[in-house]
């Protein structure tokens, strides 16, 4: 037997935890608001019944107007699951309450959920459950996704629901709007959740209003402004009301540490703050890594000088194989370390603050806090960020967001950064580091003006956002989080770049022989090498470019497997800064390009993106080559 | 009692909501509790004072000034106001909004918090150490409560 359940919730309550918790799941959790654009499933067995989890979008209300909001109703509303979980922040309950009261006019089965109870009991307050339940009328279950307090209680309460079938008793309205609710009522579809839509026309939901059709409303907008309001004010009444008799309190409720935004969020230090905490993430970044990395090169190096490469087949294991895969392998525990960086200043909090200190600059952009947000998922891999564009509400917002996101500097990038910055100025890493990803922020803000002035006309969106209390990060959570973001760069290395390994020795082998220079790769590169002629970049380097267009690591390994090892190349140090840049910026590989071009649904979009951030990257090199080499000659 | 715009009350200021203009985001404003009768208090502003944050029931939201000028409120009666924006009176300081530098200036001149101070019709400032010309820029970051 299969019970279906929703999670439904505002965002950041703790519904993804939750999740995690409930199905065992390692699905990605983060603390900030709006993380889970689509829905995720997930089912556990319990006492003989199948439990179906889905995770929802975060919301605070039913009425739907942004694509998250919809997915949430559409769900509950057109596919209702056997049992609706309502997740409530116990430390904030009023809106999960209004939430809750919305949801109960669906008619469904539904449980409450009062979570994060460990960060209460903290906080110095108690909550009286049996208090809850007389008032809701449903059963309330107090969580924790972090102590897995409550989690058996709330499976066990689930089936017990669904075999009980109870259904919620209704929250009453002032009279006034009872009266318009009786009159509505009757007039909606049998088959739809009658009070349910009768609320919503009164609200001015266009969705229900169009779905149920005439009703005979006035023409006087007003009213249903006024009833709206009072029906509003009737839900937070009640949630006030019923948080006074269940909650005892010592104190505020609110922990926010505000003496740490005093910090984060100062006016003037607050982006400074921002700046040298990426800029110490990097530092960390090579610090811990740095060990790990020497010990795998090392390893790599020495399996393929063992194995030679006598003939066809040994060549093509030790260069192909283990030269093309093992040297981007060796960049795996520098990505793990950036990453859980970023996964730390996720979980405590400290990234919605981000978004708010940076929104005036976006909003300059056409773009909001939201969007960066977005954008920044894209410093792992760039498809994340053109798929989770789908949350945002507006549609020239979305496109904005997808077609400027190729110039964020992902994960694929670093390994080839990591190479160029070893091999070409060995001193200034982190320096190098944060110079180009300032460039790959310029760059985006940029592009999103171009995209706007060219593509696209329109202002930006209004933003609504939630702002987190800080939390120290759970480490459990922090490692799922680098696992996740990481493992699809393992995946990766198996696949994609394993496959283009073999392809690039295939063509660096033949027809010579093994000599790579009378090789297929040596003509392709020689052929195009005039066109990189002003860039100053040698065969090789344009060899490893072509290929880098599949995925950006292939360039590292590319440059592996022309000059044999990545000890012994030497490079102009101004050569390297516009390689750096022309990598940043050059063609969004294969996947991204696909992703933009399903998400958009033209192709139109696609081409504009790999023509506009090739002549960008083209630009911008030789700008840097130029004005570095007159640099370096003035000195 | 006379209304303002949310976006236009200093930061620090409790009010209390008096009604919404109607837009396309009414209902995500209603649902986060911003209606009639609900108390807000206006926390900080982001750089470029856009947005800001605002304390909703017990969840810190922040939103942009064009959003929140669509919120008519009025000043709670037991909120605090900077000095700049009271009458001239007797007042008790319930706040300083700055690092210890300004606190350590405005001790010098005998204004710490829970300290009785006066503001003179001429815009200066009467303590216990003597009469004191602040400066706007200051006078904003004291926060005070009428003494009843
Ligand atoms: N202390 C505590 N933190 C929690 C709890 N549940 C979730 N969190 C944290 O709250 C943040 C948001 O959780 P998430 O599951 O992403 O919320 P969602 O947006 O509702 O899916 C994360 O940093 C979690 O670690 C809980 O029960 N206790
Ligand atoms: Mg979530």
């Amino acid at each position: 037997m299969t019970i279906t359940v929703g999670l439904v919730g505002n965002p950041n309550v703790g519904k993804t935890s939750l999740f995690n918790k409930l199905v065992g799941a390692r699905q990605y959790v983060a603390n900030w608001p709006g993380v889970t654009v689509s829905r995720t499933e997930g089912a556990t067995v319990r006492k003989g019944y199948t439990l179906h989890f889905v995770d929802l979008p975060g919301v605070y209300t039913l009425s739907a107007t942004s694509i998250d909001e919809k997915v949430t109703r559409d769900y509950l509303f057109f596919s209702p699951p056997n049992v609706v979980v309502v997740v409530i922040d116990s430390m904030s309950p009023e809106q999960g309450i209004y939430l809750l009261l919305e949801a109960l006019e669906l008619n469904l089965n539904v449980i409450a959920v009062f979570n994060a109870v460990d960060e209460l009991r903290k906080s110095g307050t108690v909550v009286d459950r049996s208090v809850l339940e007389t008032f809701l009328g449903i059963p309330v279950v107090l969580t924790s996704a972090h102590t897995g307090e409550g989690i058996e209680e709330l499976m066990d309460k689930i089936i017990q629901v669904f075999k009980g079938g109870d259904r919620p008793k209704v929250f009453p309205y002032p009279e006034h709007v009872e009266e318009e609710l009786k009159r509505i009522e009757p007039l909606v579809p049998k088959e739809l959740a009658q009070r349910f839509c009768a609320l919503k026309i009164i609200e001015g939901d266009k969705f229900i209003r169009e779905l149920v059709g005439n009703v005979g409303l006035s023409f006087n907008k007003e009213i249903y402004s006024a009833l709206a309001t009072d029906i509003a004010r009737a839900r937070y009444n009640f949630a006030t009301d019923l948080i006074s008799k269940a909650y005892r309190s010592s104190g505020r409720l609110l922990t926010l540490n505000e003496a740490m935004d005093h910090v984060f969020t100062h006016k003037f230090i607050g982006i400074p703050i921002f700046l040298s905490v990426m800029y110490l993430a990097f530092n960390f970044t090579f610090k811990a890594s740095e060990p790990l990395v020497k010990v795998i090169e090392t390893l790599f190096e020495k399996l393929s000088t063992l194995i030679g490469e006598e003939n066809i087949i040994v060549s093509l294991i030790s260069q192909g194989f283990i030269g093309g895969v093992g040297s981007v392998l060796a960049f795996v525990p520098s990505i793990f370390a950036l990453f859980m960086a970023l996964g730390i200043m996720e979980e405590s909090g400290y990234l919605p603050r981000i978004a708010f200190l940076v929104d005036r600059l976006m909003y300059r952009l056409r773009l909001t806090g939201r969007s960066f947000m977005t954008l920044l998922l894209g410093f792992g891999c760039n498809v994340s960020t053109v798929m989770a564009a789908r949350g945002l509400a507006d549609e020239r917002e979305r496109l904005t967001t997808i077609l400027v996101s190729p110039f964020i500097s992902c994960s694929a990038r670093l390994p080839v950064y990591l190479m160029i910055t070893a091999i070409a100025f060995p001193k200034y890493r982190a320096e190098a580091f944060f110079a180009i990803y300032a460039m790959s922020i310029l760059l985006t803000a940029f592009s999103s003006r171009v995209v706007n002035r060219v593509i696209l006309e329109g202002q930006s969106v209004p933003l609504i956002m939630e702002v987190p209390r800080y939390r120290l990060p759970k480490i459990s959570n922090v490692l799922t989080y680098t696992w996740n973001r990481g493992k699809h760069f393992l995946e990766k290395a198996s696949t994609i770049i394993l496959t283009a390994s073999v392809v690039i020795w295939v063509l660096s082998y033949f027809p010579g022989g093994g000599d790579v220079e009378k090789s297929f790769v040596a003509m392709l590169g020689r052929l195009l090498e005039p066109l990189f002629k002003p860039l100053g970049y040698s065969w090789q380097i344009v060899t490893a470019l072509i290929f880098g267009g599949v995925a950006k690591e292939v360039v590292v390994s590319t440059f592996s497997q022309l000059y044999g090892t990545l000890e012994g190349i030497k490079m102009d140090p101004v050569v390297g800064a516009s390689l750096m840049i022309f990598v940043l910026a050059y063609v969004p590989c294969l996947a991204t390009i696909a992703a933009v071009r399903s998400e958009t649904g033209s192709w139109k979009y696609a081409l504009f993106s790999v023509f506009y951030s090739f002549a960008l990257a083209y630009i911008l090199a030789l700008f840097v080559r130029l004005f570095g080499g007159f640099i370096l000659s003035v000195c | 009692m006379e209304t303002l715009k949310l976006s236009d009350v200093p930061e620090n200021v409790t009010v209390e909501v008096t009604g919404l203009e109607e837009s396309e985001i009414t209902p995500r404003l209603r649902a986060i509790g911003i209606l009639p009768g609900v108390r807000l208090e206006v926390l900080k502003a982001a750089p470029l004072g856009d947005p800001r944050m605002y304390r909703v029931f017990n969840k810190v939201i922040s939103l942009r000034n064009s959003e929140a000028s669509l919120v008519r409120v009025k000043i709670s009666d037991d909120s605090p106001l900077p000095l700049l924006n009271v009458p001239p009176g007797d007042y008790v300081v319930v706040r300083i909004d700055g690092g210890w530098m300004l606190r350590n200036r405005l001790a010098m001149v005998g204004i710490v918090e829970e300290s009785t101070i006066t503001l003179l019709p001429d815009g200066r400032v009467k303590t216990t150490a003597g009469e004191f010309d602040l400066g706007l820029g200051r006078m904003a970051k004291v926060f005070v409560r009428k003494v009843k």
